[in-house]
């Protein structure tokens, strides 16, 4: 699986985004075979540290397949137990990714339209 | 080169040679200089976290100069997100830092800057607005802090800058000559400007017409020749002298303000925005003032959340956190410093569209918000004294913690919760200390109240945007004293 993630700014959240991150990708690597990617990805995590999820979605929108996002508490617009919010977000992407896809250029929006502040050269970096 | 390390910016502070005075004498090396560097600390750590994926969604942007990305803090805004994204960039950097991040004033320079020398090429056929562009191209793809300068020495304050006994109480240009100008004045309060590379200078206030020679508006490098810097004393700014942190308070971050001396210093001709078109500068001194009192509500923000953390965690120390007082001073506390964001937010999302095409946020809400800035955080202060009790006054020093023959009787009697090292305590009370009455009291109390204009400034613009009569008006159609007091359906 191709995995982009998203941060938002980070002003005032209300959720350790860098930990919850931690907690998926360490959950994701355990289940599939997870790559970091900047553009192209299955699946785009936006993850935003509280319910306002400022980040640009018409933005990112073009770099994935399909989005989860989350914002403080609320993982796709529904709120869940705090403890469990690693896991739900494995469960959500699990469940949004299908393993058939492949990556056809054609499917994919012409480069030199994609906003060149996003990252689009290629893969971001995941600490 | 469009983004820089806080490497390549410390590089850029040491390769240059500017004029500055501390205690009577020449700094030398004032990047390294313990008083000076946590403010270039707080200016560094804009760099760093637009290079981190954690920030860099607020943290940048991509300009529309250059379609290039960014540091955010050198946009012109494009529509009322990037405002909203400012006020947001604004309260992350107060939490990293605790201090004044200096790097907003640039910011709001550049666009006031940019939509009142659009205008004033409209009106006047002058090439203003070209030469800035330019100039804010070369500062986008070097990655450049500049500070915008406004506020003179002013003299004597009943008078205007050209009745002054003293023409240079007002800078203003001494000489025009074929090449370019020579201005000659001094600006107040300039908290980033050591750590800048470039100045923005905006004139100090509307202007007469007979007032051309202070109506210039123009940029020069930190270090170029005539520019002097005199270092501002603050309260215990020597700590930073004594060895250790602890009672520093704030061990890497800080603020300072420098009195900035233009003694006789050319301008070129290509960095000249403005030269004496008076009818301009109310324009440019309310955008850029409008924009301040907006910056307000994001960055005492921030430093207001690590004040609330501070006071929290005195309490947690001190065994207090279960009072059911000191649960309702920490939301009153939260309430206060929410309501500043509220209306850093407000006049951001009501904010429009220039002639030039930049954003400029609404002037009665960003005037609303810097008029609370003024009062709120002095009440979070206090606030977070009470909590955190008169032991940060009496508490010895980090040395006589150490000292082999009384430290241990110091900390025996400095324990709160048993479980709760002593240090912890030590720490956290110094950094109320610092936020309230230390050197960073600087940036967080008297910022609050006299940075982007003093209370009565925002008065004056509250009294001349709301409409009053409008307001009498809807009050004598509520009570039947306009002429149609039926309702037409």
């Amino acid at each position: 699986m191709r995995l982009y993630i998203k941060y938002c700014g980070g002003c005032n959240p209300v959720i350790n985004r860098k930990k919850i991150v931690d907690e998926v990708v360490h959950k994701l690597q355990r289940r599939t075979a997870l790559e970091l990617v900047g553009d192209r990805a299955d699946i785009g995590l936006i993850v935003g540290g509280c319910p306002v999820c400022c980040v640009n979605m018409d933005e990112v929108r073009p770099l994935a397949r399909r989005l989860v996002t989350v914002g403080g508490e609320l993982v796709n617009f529904v709120k869940v137990p705090i403890a469990q919010l690693s896991e739900i977000i494995v469960e959500q992407i699990l469940n949004s990714f299908d393993p058939q896809w492949e990556l056809p250029e054609a499917d994919w929006p012409e480069r030199e339209n994609l906003p060149q502040a996003l990252g689009a050269e290629g893969k971001i970096k995941h600490n | 080169m469009a983004l820089k390390t806080p490497q390549q910016y410390l590089h850029d502070l040491r390769s240059r040679n500017i004029e500055l005075y501390m205690f009577g004498e020449k700094v030398e090396n004032y990047v390294d200089h313990p008083i000076i560097r946590p403010s270039v600390n707080s200016v560094a750590m804009t760099y760093k976290l637009a290079l981190d994926p954690e920030y860099e969604d607020i943290m940048t942007a991509t300009s529309n100069l250059t379609g290039q990305k960014i540091n955010r803090f050198t946009h012109l805004h494009q529509n009322t997100e990037d405002l909203i994204k400012k006020v947001k960039m604004q309260r992350l950097m107060g939490q990293k830092t605790g201090a004044c991040f200096q790097r907003c004033v640039g910011m709001d320079a550049f666009n006031a800057v940019y939509s009142t020398t659009y205008e004033i090429d409209q009106a006047h056929g002058t090439q203003y607005y070209q030469r800035f562009v330019e100039f804010l191209k070369y500062v986008q793809e070097n990655d450049l802090v500049v500070d915008g300068c406004m506020t003179d020495a002013r003299g004597d304050r009943g008078k205007s800058p050209a009745q002054q006994p003293d023409p240079d109480a007002y800078l203003h240009v001494v000489e025009r000559r074929e090449d370019g100008l020579v201005v000659r004045g001094c600006k107040l309060h300039q908290t980033g400007m050591i750590n800048s590379h470039e100045i923005l200078v905006m004139p100090n206030n509307s202007l007469k017409a007979d007032e051309k020679d202070w109506a210039v508006c123009f940029a020069v490098p930190v270090d170029a020749p005539g520019m002097i810097y005199v270092y501002g004393r603050q309260a215990s700014d020597t700590r930073k002298l004594e060895g250790g942190n602890v009672d520093m308070g704030n061990i890497h971050f800080g603020g300072q303000e420098v009195m900035t001396i233009f003694n006789n210093v050319f301008v070129p001709w290509e960095r000249v925005f403005m030269d004496g078109e008076t009818d301009f500068s109310t324009m440019v001194v309310e955008r850029f003032a409008g924009y301040h009192r907006q910056s307000y509500g994001g960055c005492k923000v921030g430093v207001g959340d690590t004040l609330i953390g501070a006071a929290k965690a005195i309490a947690d120390y001190q065994g207090a956190a279960q009072a059911s007082h000191i649960k309702d001073k920490l939301v009153e506390m939260c309430h206060l410093n929410e309501t500043l964001y509220g209306c850093g937010i407000a006049c951001s999302a009501e904010g429009r569209k220039t002639a030039a095409g930049n954003y400029l946020i609404d002037q009665l809400l960003a005037n609303i918000c810097k008029q609370n800035v003024t009062r709120y955080p002095y009440e979070i202060a206090r606030l977070a004294q009470d909590i955190a009790g008169g032991y940060f006054v009496t508490m010895p020093s980090e040395k006589d913690f150490n000292n082999p023959d009384i430290g241990p009787l110091v900390k025996k009697y400095s324990t709160t919760r048993t479980d709760v090292p002593v240090e912890y305590r030590q720490r956290m009370a110094r950094l109320v200390e610092n936020l309230t009455q230390g050197s960073a009291a600087v940036g967080y109390l008297t910022e609050s109240m006299h940075g982007a204009g003093s209370p009565q400034a925002q008065r004056i613009m509250i009294t001349r945007l709301v409409d009053l009569e409008h307001r009498k008006e809807l009050a004598e159609n509520l009570c039947g004293i306009s002429r149609h007091p039926d309702i037409d359906w």
